[in-house]
């Protein structure tokens, strides 16, 4: 397997490439960020009012998200959810049979993984995931809970943190 | 469009969030056979 370029130190000249700022979110965060709301859509929002907090993704990540939302709601929204999606998410490549979401953090180099699938949050789960990738699976409340912006800013891009910069619902 | 405007239109369908969770839980068995569904793949391919 290739590995990924080597991991930044300290505040990044691309604060998009320091993995602290990298975020997975699995299809089911996705879907339940569209269709139920709740901590899910926190978590997102987090990412979405912060333009120095990437989205990584993959187009298997997205097409199982979209697949479940056609289910759940309907074919249309499922593909402009997806559009929206794509234009959010910067999206990796990954072989066909990766778990998608641990596919993202290790080819997109990210940090935090959100998922409501109990098979990834156990603990047993985590030691594996730990072994393979150097990320953290989360449900989105307790992502919610721990991502805070401002110490992360200073971390990540370095300085006083500014706030949002982007509307998280534009 | 926008995502508040997504999340109206999703508004108008009452999906749970244990839905969402048994779908992709199916959609994915669906996709990569019952088999070997229920345990999470790494990156490299190991269980």
């Amino acid at each position: 397997m290739t590995e990924p370029p080597a991991e930044p130190s300290g505040p990044s000249t691309d604060p998009s490439t320091d993995p602290m700022a990298r975020v997975v979110a699995d299809a089911d965060v996705l879907a339940a960020d569209l269709l139920c709301g709740g901590p899910a859509r926190a978590a997102l929002d987090l990412v979405r009012a912060h333009d120095w907090v990437t989205l990584v993704a993959s187009e298997p990540l997205l097409a199982d998200a979209e697949a479940v939302v056609a289910d759940l709601a309907d074919g249309d929204l499922a593909a402009d959810w997806r559009a929206a999606a794509t234009d959010l998410a910067t999206l990796v490549d990954h072989p066909a049979g990766d778990h998608p979401a641990l596919a993202c953090a290790y080819r997109g180099e990210a940090r935090h993984v959100l998922s409501l699938d109990d098979a990834l949050l156990g603990a047993r789960a985590a030691v594996n995931v730990r072994a393979r990738v150097e990320t953290s699976v989360k449900r989105p409340d307790a992502f919610v809970r721990l991502f805070d912006p401002a110490s992360m800013y200073e971390v990540v891009v370095g300085g006083d943190y500014p706030g949002p910069d982007r509307d998280p619902r534009g | 469009m926008s995502w508040s405007a997504l999340f109206e239109r999703a508004a108008a369908f009452d999906v749970s969030v244990e839905a969402v969770v048994a779908g992709l839980a199916e959609w994915r068995r669906e996709r990569s056979g019952a088999n070997d569904a229920d345990r999470p793949r790494g990156p490299d391919g190991a269980r």
